[in-house]
């Protein structure tokens, strides 16, 4: 039933099925090569510099997006300090995560400072107050809170410009 | 020699085909009902029909029912040809045949009850993972039997895949009875966290491969040269395709676990075997098509031929996928989106569901000794199919794409530019254009029913003896075993298991690697050895020895798992902190979760990207070890429930399982009907004690008071249900039960007083609109969410 074709070379029959003898060739052989040579390279390359969905790798890209700054902006942060829903939820926020030691109301605890009128709180720009709410202060044993999501943190840092001291407009945009 | 007339039994094939017709129907069925479901949450006539039941049903019957029937059918009826032997046990075949259509309708029957094995997909209760495991060692039986009794001096490569089948499933359903039984239906794995992760996902590929893949590979490789009238190919790409198919089915399966929290190593692992995927891939491709060469009008006219060839597209598409979204970055967008279900349907809709088709279409009229009804319905099913499944895996991999990039979406300012729902609801079209390329699938199938019923009907089913050609029976000594054994391959082989022992005392990624390498280099040196077919090379051989063959397939297709799991389990990733374990009430809802199927809906793992830790919370780092099975799942048409219990206090989370579609429209289905279970307590002490032994910090205290306890933390949440919704539910119903489990996610468990509920309203779905509703969510926080280790200023990299 078989049709004949020169070009097939030697058949044998195995299992009742005839099977040619076909060299794979070279061109076969340098693609299986090429691939397993990526392959290679990729596994020592992500063996060095952390696979993608690896958690140091977020780490890095987080700190590079705080750097940028790319995430934040003074104007950003003051408008939303004039955002009821934003100050609102960044106090229940605040409730929950901060209270415990900066007290109820900012006015300071046993452990965390005054966010009222210290003259660090008074004297920082939002994107300060915003970045030492996401990274902490290590050496002061002040947490980072970066977990709480970027959102959070802002609607944080917004409860806090409304509650610190008033001071002059011109003060406050340095 | 062996040449008296030789009787094939072709009954049992032809049971076993007319069985994957009617199961093919069924689950066609299901799966049509549960895509439809998404598109309508509240079709849904019971509580058992809901989707989180449905689907593991749905997968089970295409599975277990359709693809395992068709194997089957294939099987029996090519090995008797290919090894020139006849069944030897023809009572043992029909046991097999009744004794699987039972197993699977009771396995039907149970998931449908609630009842699955509640880890991952395709696993059943215990009993009925038992039963199966012993019915597949009988057509195991039956096989080697045939094996070992035949008419032919070596082996052809469909019999090697047939090997690899069989061998591989055994493993798999090894895997799964891993597991200590704490119930009639119950069991908890034996391993937990992150190991629990890579044994799962080792059983889905290893299903996926080894009975979706291998011995549909294996027939392409017996029908494909007899459709076409074509020798095979080139023997030598057969062997190449061979060991690099089994080798990869048996390492890839991290690949799967780039999304969850596993070790690095592991998932560099599943990206370098991931790059791999195409060579098995490309060899099928060339194999099928080079043997179809040449066939020209055949091929236009012949629907086998056709089929096979829309097969090998498929699978030659689902490999490209595959190395695709194995560099990574890709797949945490369409992980855990309807794309992953776009992929697992262009493998199983596509290669299995053709090649299927092609083999039934070639197998019945041949097992009946008549031609085919209808070729021209055939052909009919065939456009049906192609067009449906083009448009059925389109509209998945938009639907997915589109919502893992909205959902990735992030404005300047690092917040969210989409909310679920909305993602949810651009889905709709996609949907509705997956239903309709489901249903022109399906209505191929219905085609392929009609014809082959009419086809099995006019058949003839008397046995004919088939005479057999004795210049091909040849001689069925086996080779020596000492030629083998001092064989290249096999040496390289040892060489590579010492320096795996060696290395395994550096690290696991060393030892991973050079086990991995090593059998990279085996499958290399199988190539060089091998020789043309008529001469006798290693390979050919080892195509001689079938207890060799066998052996080399085993360690190649089942090593992988083993070491890796091993590897993990070693040393797992810790949590950051230690938790205490699930009070018994939190245990029992566990249960009910598992039950239920959340999983099917709901992931348990914020993968570490900053769009998805402003959506759920802080990232994921580890599984506890405790955590048997681990439930992150795979798939999210919800949202992720890691941290629920913080965003939600306990009046919210029951609003959420009792009545969600009413207040949001979202496609979660009321789960209202828990109230009115009683949930399994006094199983509690049990399942408390087969903790302990797996290594839970229980002690016999703990086993006895078990009930009570759960009965007083049952009171304290249904009194607190009472005064915040008013809502008077059962202590002891599975309600209680499921949310005491859910107030638990994603607090600390480090102490035990960090558990008072959080004030309700916080979800941000307040109905405010503009930047502030936005702004307004807050993401996984909490009293107890601490910040974990590592988190320290320390990573932030240095202030400017
Ligand atoms: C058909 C898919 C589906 C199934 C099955 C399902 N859910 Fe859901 N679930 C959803 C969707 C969609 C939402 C989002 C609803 C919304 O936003 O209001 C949701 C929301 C939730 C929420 C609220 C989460 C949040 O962050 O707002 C909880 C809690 C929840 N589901 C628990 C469960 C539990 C427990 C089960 C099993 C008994 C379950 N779900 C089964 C689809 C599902």
């Amino acid at each position: 039933m078989t049709v004949p074709d020169r070009r097939d070379g030697n058949t044998t029959k195995l299992g009742g099925i005839p099977v040619v003898d076909r060299p794979l060739g070279a061109g076969f052989g340098w693609l299986l090569g090429a691939g397993l040579a990526a392959a290679l390279v990729f596994w020592l390359w992500y063996g060095i510099a952390t696979p993608p969905g690896s958690v140091e790798r977020y780490f890095a890209e987080r700190a590079a997006a705080l750097d940028d700054g790319a995430m934040v902006s003074e104007e950003m942060l003051r408008e939303l300090a004039g955002d009821r829903f934003a100050v609102q939820s960044g106090e229940e926020a605040y409730e929950r995560s901060c209270e415990s030691c900066h007290g109820p109301a900012g006015e300071g605890g046993d452990v965390g400072p005054n966010l009222r009128s210290t003259e660090w709180i008074t004297e920082s720009s939002p994107v300060e107050i915003y970045t030492t709410i996401v990274e902490g202060r290590n050496e002061d044993g002040m947490p980072p809170w970066g977990s709480l999501g970027p959102a959070t943190c802002m609607n944080i840092t917004a409860y806090l410009l409304t509650i610190r001291e008033e001071r002059d407009e011109g003060e406050a945009s340095r | 020699m062996n040449s008296a007339p030789l009787v094939y039994t072709d009954r049992v094939a032809r049971r076993f085909a007319a069985a994957a017709l009617v199961w093919g129907a069924l689950g066609m069925a299901a799966g049509l009902f549960v895509a439809v479901q998404l598109l309508a949450p509240n079709a849904q006539l019971s509580p058992e029909l809901s989707f989180a039941r449905l689907r593991p049903l749905h997968i089970h019957l295409a599975v277990f029912a359709f693809a395992a029937n068709v194997v089957f059918a294939g099987v029996y009826f090519a090995s008797q040809r290919l090894l020139a032997t006849s069944l030897p046990w023809p009572r043992l075949g029909a046991a097999h045949f009744w004794g699987w259509q039972a197993i699977v309708a009771l396995g039907a029957i149970a998931l449908v009850l609630g009842r699955g094995g509640g880890a991952g997909d395709a696993l059943l209760a215990w009993p009925i993972e038992l039963a199966l495991a012993l019915v597949w060692l009988s057509f195991a039986a039956n096989f080697f039997a045939m094996v070992r009794r035949r008419g032919r001096a070596r082996l052809y490569v469909s019999v090697w895949f047939f090997i690899a089948g069989i061998v591989g499933v055994a493993g798999v359903k090894l895997a799964g009875l891993l597991a200590v039984p704490v119930g009639a239906m119950d069991s908890y794995p034996v391993f937990g966290g992150a190991s629990s992760a890579v044994v799962d996902a080792w059983r889905e590929r290893g299903l996926d491969s080894f009975l979706l893949t291998a011995p549909l590979l294996g027939l392409m490789y017996f029908v494909v040269p007899q459709a076409a009238a074509r020798p095979l190919f080139s023997h030598r790409l057969a062997i190449l395709h061979f060991w690099s198919f089994v080798l990869v089915a048996g390492w890839a399966a991290p690949e799967r676990l780039l999304n969850a929290p596993v070790p690095d190593w592991l998932k560099t692992l599943g990206i370098a075997v991931a790059l791999l995927v195409w060579i098995p891939a490309a060899a099928a491709v060339a194999s099928g098509f080079g043997t179809m060469r040449g066939a020209g009008s055949r091929l236009l006219g012949d629907p086998v031929l056709q089929f096979w060839a829309a097969a090998l597209v498929c699978l030659g598409l689902a490999a490209l996928e595959a190395v695709l979204l194995g560099f990574g970055g890709l797949s945490l967008v369409t992980g855990y989106t309807d794309w992953m279900h776009g992929r697992s349907h262009l493998g199983s809709l596509g290669f299995t569901g053709f090649s299927a088709a092609a083999l039934l279409y070639w197998l019945v009229p041949r097992a009946c000794g008549t031609g085919l009804h209808s070729p021209a319905a055939a052909r009919a099913h065939l456009y049906l199919a192609v067009v449906g499944l083009t448009l059925y895996v389109g509209a998945t991999w938009l639907a997915g794409a589109s919502q893992g990039a909205m959902l990735a979406s992030q404005d300047a300012a690092g917040g969210l530019r989409y909310e679920l729902s909305e993602t949810i609801e651009a889905l709709r079209l996609p949907y509705l254009v997956r239903v309709t390329g489901g249903g022109l699938y399906v209505l191929g199938f219905v085609i392929l029913i009609w014809n082959l019923a009419r086809t099995l009907w006019c058949g003839a089913s008397g046995e004919r003896d088939t005479e057999i050609d004795p210049a091909d029976a040849g001689d069925t000594r086996e080779a020596g075993l000492r030629e083998l054994l001092l064989s290249p391959p096999v040496l390289a082989a040892a060489v590579v298991v010492a320096l795996f022992a060696l290395a395994e005392r550096a690290d696991p990624l060393g030892a991973l690697a050079s086990a991995f390498l090593a059998a990279c280099v085996v499958t290399a040196v199988f190539l060089a050895a091998a020789r043309a077919p008529g001469e006798a090379g290693f390979h050919a051989r080892l195509e001689g020895h079938a207890p060799a063959l066998t052996v080399l397939v085993a360690v190649a297709a089942l090593g992988g798992g083993i070491v890796q799991t091993a590897a993990v389990s070693a040393a797992p990733p810790e949590p950051p902190e230690a938790q205490a374990p699930y009070t018994p009430l939190e245990l029992a809802g566990r249960d009910v979760y598992r039950g239920e199927g959340c999983a099917s809906c709901h992931t348990q793992n914020v993968r570490p990207t900053l769009a998805e830790v402003a959506r759920y919370g802080s990232p994921t780092l580890a599984v506890d070890p405790d955590e048997r099975p681990a439930l992150w799942g795979t798939r999210r048409v919800g949202p992720d429930l890691a941290r629920v219990g913080a965003r939600h206090d306990l009046a919210a989370l029951h609003a959420h399982v009792a009545d969600a579609q009413p207040t949001t429209g979202a496609p979660m289905p009321s789960y209202r009907h828990l109230e009115d279970r009683a949930a399994d307590l006094a199983a509690l002490p049990r399942k408390l004690r087969a903790l302990a032994a797996l290594g839970a910090p229980y002690d016999r205290d703990d086993v006895q008071a078990a009930e009570e306890a759960a009965l007083r933390e049952g009171e304290e949440i249904a009194a607190e249900l009472e005064s915040a919704r008013g809502a008077s539910v059962d202590t002891d119903s599975e309600m209680v039960a499921l949310l005491a489990y859910l107030r638990r996610l994603g607090r600390s468990q480090a102490t035990e007083d960090g558990r008072e509920p959080l004030p309700a309203g916080e979800d941000g779905k307040d109905g405010e609109d503009g930047e502030g509703a936005r702004a307004g969510q807050v993401p996984g926080s909490a009293d107890g969410d601490q910040p974990p280790d590592g988190y320290d200023g320390g990573d932030l990299g240095d202030e400017p």
